[in-house]
């Protein structure tokens, strides 16, 4: 009898170990990305903007894919998914993901700004990277990271339009870019749903730098073209905490 | 004449199934006549091969699949011309644009490598996406067009059968063309029968081998008559066609000018010649190669050393480049 009682409450320490170990071993991550003008809220195609090398410019498209999201933690590394996620911030439900991840304390988050190499040249693919969404070279074989459209209009230029595709996979024109945000605050995964805000800042894309002169740029529509410009992106992600 | 066309569209639409017969057959369905290398070409999973090359056999010959339902795969990729357009420089496509090269064969692409005359296209499945969107092709809103199969009386039907739902997306087009296209073999020449010991050459198209191994193969390689590669063979620019080639692929400064090696497999059918279709007969062709001092000075060192041929030297060659006309 004791000897079951024992067992007994053994099999209901276990059985509770499981549980919170089920429980609390994962949590859900949302990573949603906004994009913004100067710390305001982007307007798509209504607000003019003014960049610091003087073009006046409405943002008409701002997609991206993304890939390779990890947490970093102190020590340890969390890969979130192996997927890759078609961004599109003018349209609201594409503008986040959701991912399951470890519970742990992070204190960065990691991803890719464009698509696998070996993506590029498999076979045609569903979902995110279907060449429905119109991110994909046919003259060059391979996918679209990244674009950036609208209009420019300078004292010297009346109003044209622009268009930055990003794009490349191979050297020398390798175009994926890392990017790095770090959390002032870590970020904890429980149980809860945790989310992250990114602001996406269209400004540093065409201010970072000494400036884009994207008067004199309209048009950055292949690999080669795009080898100084993907680096920008860099500039543009941050934590909104 | 049109019992040789016929021949070959019977040969070139029913490859799969006629060749099935002499070959064995890859577990996806393409036949691996004797002496070639193992295909390159894969089909998906969970697909009906058969219902897949038919699926891409209706969808490569409907002109559904270009903007104003005008043009199909077919219209510029005949089937009794080795599935290129003959004597057609340059092809047009909806509105009567016209495109900027020379439309290439559709042969043995289950063994190619890459695709395109700058091998810009890395995936069969993937190639077709090209001429269907294309501006100067067929100018299809990838949107549109999934609405109008989708709408369409057969094509969900047609898509459950190859692919289990109906279901109909742009991937599932552009494999199902692939799959059809891949099934195009040409393995049967008098140039194969001779190699396999069926038939004999004369002594000309003999010599003509003896030339063409000795000067043409090592970009031309048998079997299959190309090694997948680029080349600058030493045309000179064409002034009314910019092109710079290979280099807008992978801009690198030596691959300027440089164009895919084509295969030569029905070359009599497929004039006319070159990325840009300046040559309209084969003795045009024999004689920029035979004309060192006339190349351009990006030409090849392999280019250079074809040197100069004599009349009877590049009869012979096409002689023998006549025995590489499928049966």
């Amino acid at each position: 009898m004791r000897c079951d009682s024992v067992r007994a409450a053994a099999c209901q320490v276990l059985l509770l170990a499981l549980l919170t170990g089920v429980c609390s071993g994962q949590g859900t991550v949302q990573v949603s990305f906004a994009p913004s003008f100067r710390g305001a809220a982007l307007e798509f195609d209504t607000t003019v903007y003014r960049t610091t090398r003087g073009a006046d410019v409405t943002v008409s498209m701002l997609k991206f894919y993304v890939s390779n999201l990890e947490l970093r933690g102190r020590s340890d590394t969390v890969r979130l998914a192996g997927e890759h996620f078609l961004m599109d911030l003018s349209d609201p439900d594409r503008m986040a993901v959701s991912m399951r991840a470890p519970s742990g304390t992070y204190n960065a988050l990691r991803f890719t700004i464009g698509v696998d190499s070996s993506l590029n040249e498999s076979g045609p693919r569903e979902g995110a990277l279907d060449p429905r969404h119109g991110m994909y070279w046919t003259w060059a074989t391979g996918y679209i990271f990244s674009k950036i459209e609208g209009t420019v209009t300078t004292p010297q230029l009346s109003r044209r339009m622009f268009e930055i595709h990003i794009g490349g996979f191979k050297a020398p024109c390798q175009n994926t870019v890392t990017i790095d945000v770090p959390f002032t605050h870590p970020v904890k995964v429980a149980d809860q749903q945790m989310d992250i805000v990114i602001d996406v800042a269209v400004d540093a894309f065409f201010d970072a730098d000494g400036g884009f002169d994207i008067a004199a740029r309209p048009s950055v529509t292949d690999a080669r073209q795009a080898v100084d410009v993907a680096p920008r992106w860099r500039k543009m992600f941050r934590a909104n905490e | 004449m049109s019992r040789t066309i016929f021949a070959f569209v019977l040969a070139a639409t029913l490859a799969a199934a006629m060749v099935r017969q002499e070959y064995p057959v890859s577990d996806d369905g393409i036949p691996q006549p004797p002496g070639f290398p193992a295909p390159v070409y894969r089909i998906t999973s969970g697909t009906n091969n058969a219902a897949l090359a038919a699926l891409g056999e209706r969808l490569f010959e409907d002109p559904i699949l270009s903007a104003d339902s005008t043009i199909s795969c077919e219209t510029c990729h005949q089937p009794f011309a080795a599935f290129a357009h003959v004597d057609h420089a340059l092809s047009h496509g909806v509105e009567g644009r016209i495109g900027r090269r020379n439309v290439p064969s559709l042969q043995n692409l289950a063994w190619q490598t890459s695709f395109m005359w700058d091998g810009a296209i890395a995936n069969l499945d993937m190639q077709s996406l090209s001429p269907i969107t294309g501006h100067d092709e067929m100018a299809s809103n990838l949107d549109t067009l999934i609405h109008k199969l989708s709408t369409n009386a057969a094509y969900p039907r047609l898509f459950r059968e190859a692919f289990g739902t109906d279901t109909i997306t742009v991937p599932r087009v552009l494999r199902a063309v692939g799959r059809f296209v891949a099934g195009f073999v040409s393995a049967n020449a008098r140039y194969d029968r001779y190699i396999a010991g069926k038939d004999t050459l004369a002594e000309n198209e003999l010599r003509g081998l003896q030339l063409f191994r000795a000067h043409c193969a090592s970009c031309h390689a048998e079997p299959l008559f190309t090694n997948n590669g680029f080349a600058s063979n030493g045309l000179r620019p064409n002034a009314a066609l910019p092109d710079s080639g290979r280099y807008l692929v992978t801009h690198n400064q030596q691959d300027l000018f440089r164009f895919r090696v084509p295969t030569l497999r029905n070359i009599t059918r497929t004039h006319p010649y070159m990325h840009d279709g300046r040559f309209k007969k084969l003795r045009d062709v024999l004689a920029h190669y035979a004309s060192p001092q006339a190349l351009d000075g990006h030409a090849d060192a392999s280019v250079r050393s074809i040197g100069p041929l004599s009349d009877v030297d590049r009869k012979d060659i096409i002689a023998f480049l006549m025995t590489l006309e499928d049966q």
